[in-house]
């Protein structure tokens, strides 16, 4: 907020000082952090919220697809840790129906007042109604997704 | 600061946003500069902003606080989820218990039964909603729909896709 609040007042600068009508703005890389609430974790001793939430708070991004990509890389390479899960994460303001067999973790996510959900679990269905992407939705584990389409069916390994 | 902030006010009170598009009023056009055409710059989505003068050119800072309010709306659906997988995820319930989430501000009756959890969540940007955590029962919504408004999840039947929902204890 604050780096965009300075890219508005050098802006405003610019044209004050009648350095051009049209004064170009330099492009200002905004990141934001990700605030993460480990809802449910069901891990040996839940071990693995910790970790997912410690290390999903340090991203630094300046989109939601790389967010997307960077917190399920994370959660399914911390989940491994536990056992052979599956991960998926979507954009909760996306209508899906979520099927999903012995959810281990589940995880509310606010990046740039976006609201994400993260699940980590064994199987099951998912299936997103809305929009597609990585900025949506990602998932890493073992899948079959017909047509590329909004339904995944999860498997085990 | 204190001039753009004065001067941002003032744009500010002489626009109205009319489905997400900005339109001068009377007091804006009574800028400085006289008769000059208006600079039209679009942002994202459908919003715009015409600048009558711009002896200072704010139409950025514009821009962004009409695509800051627009996202926090598109972002509410999300919002009404996340409340509602919290509640349903909980650790404690072993997603063992149907929850309903519901905008206070509208009119609604219900008859539930084991009712373990109930709570209003605020949050500065939003309506409050309310959170109801239960076994079974009959919930009616007899305002507006859509994610914005109300979500549920759980074991129910819903006649019609309409505003009557029926609960039914975890199978």
């Amino acid at each position: 907020m604050l780096r965009k609040l300075f890219a508005a007042l050098t802006l405003a600068t610019f044209a004050l000082v009648g350095v051009g009508a049209e004064p170009a703005l330099a492009a200002v890389e905004t990141t934001y952090n990700p605030v993460i609430d480990v809802v449910s974790d069901r891990t040996p001793n839940g071990g693995l919220g910790p970790r997912i939430g410690g290390a999903i708070r340090q991203l630094a991004e300046e989109n939601q697809a790389q967010l997307v990509k960077d917190s399920i890389d994370k959660a399914f390479h911390l989940a491994g840790q536990f056992g052979q899960y599956n991960v998926i994460m979507i954009n909760l303001a996306n209508h899906y129906v979520e099927q999903l067999n012995n959810k281990v973790l589940y995880a509310n996510i606010r990046w740039d007042g976006i609201y994400y959900g993260l699940w980590v679990f064994d199987d099951g269905r998912f299936e997103n109604q809305g929009k597609g992407g990585y900025e949506n939705w990602g998932m890493v584990g073992w899948f079959d997704r017909p047509g590329n389409a909004g339904v995944v069916n999860f498997h085990r390994p | 600061m204190g001039i753009l902030s004065r001067k941002m006010t003032a744009a500010v009170v002489g626009a109205a946003i009319v489905g997400g598009v900005v339109l001068p009023s009377a007091s804006a056009m009574a800028a400085p500069v006289q008769h000059s055409v208006p600079t039209s710059t679009a942002g994202a989505k459908g919003i715009g902003v015409d600048a009558f003068s711009h002896v200072l050119d704010i139409t950025k800072t514009i821009l962004d606080a009409i695509e800051a309010a627009n996202k926090i709306k598109e972002n509410r659906p999300g919002y009404v989820k996340s409340l509602l997988e919290a509640a349903f995820n909980d650790q404690q319930l072993h997603e063992n218990y149907n929850v309903m989430v519901i905008n206070t501000g509208n009119k609604f009756n219900f008859d539930l039964n084991n009712v373990v959890y109930d709570a209003i969540a605020h949050d500065s940007g939003y309506p409050d909603f309310h959170i109801y955590v239960f076994e079974s029962g009959r919930f009616e919504n007899q305002g507006h729909g859509g994610y914005e408004n109300w979500a549920f999840k759980g074991w129910f039947d819903r006649p019609g896709n309409a505003g009557v929902v029926n609960f039914h204890k975890k199978g």
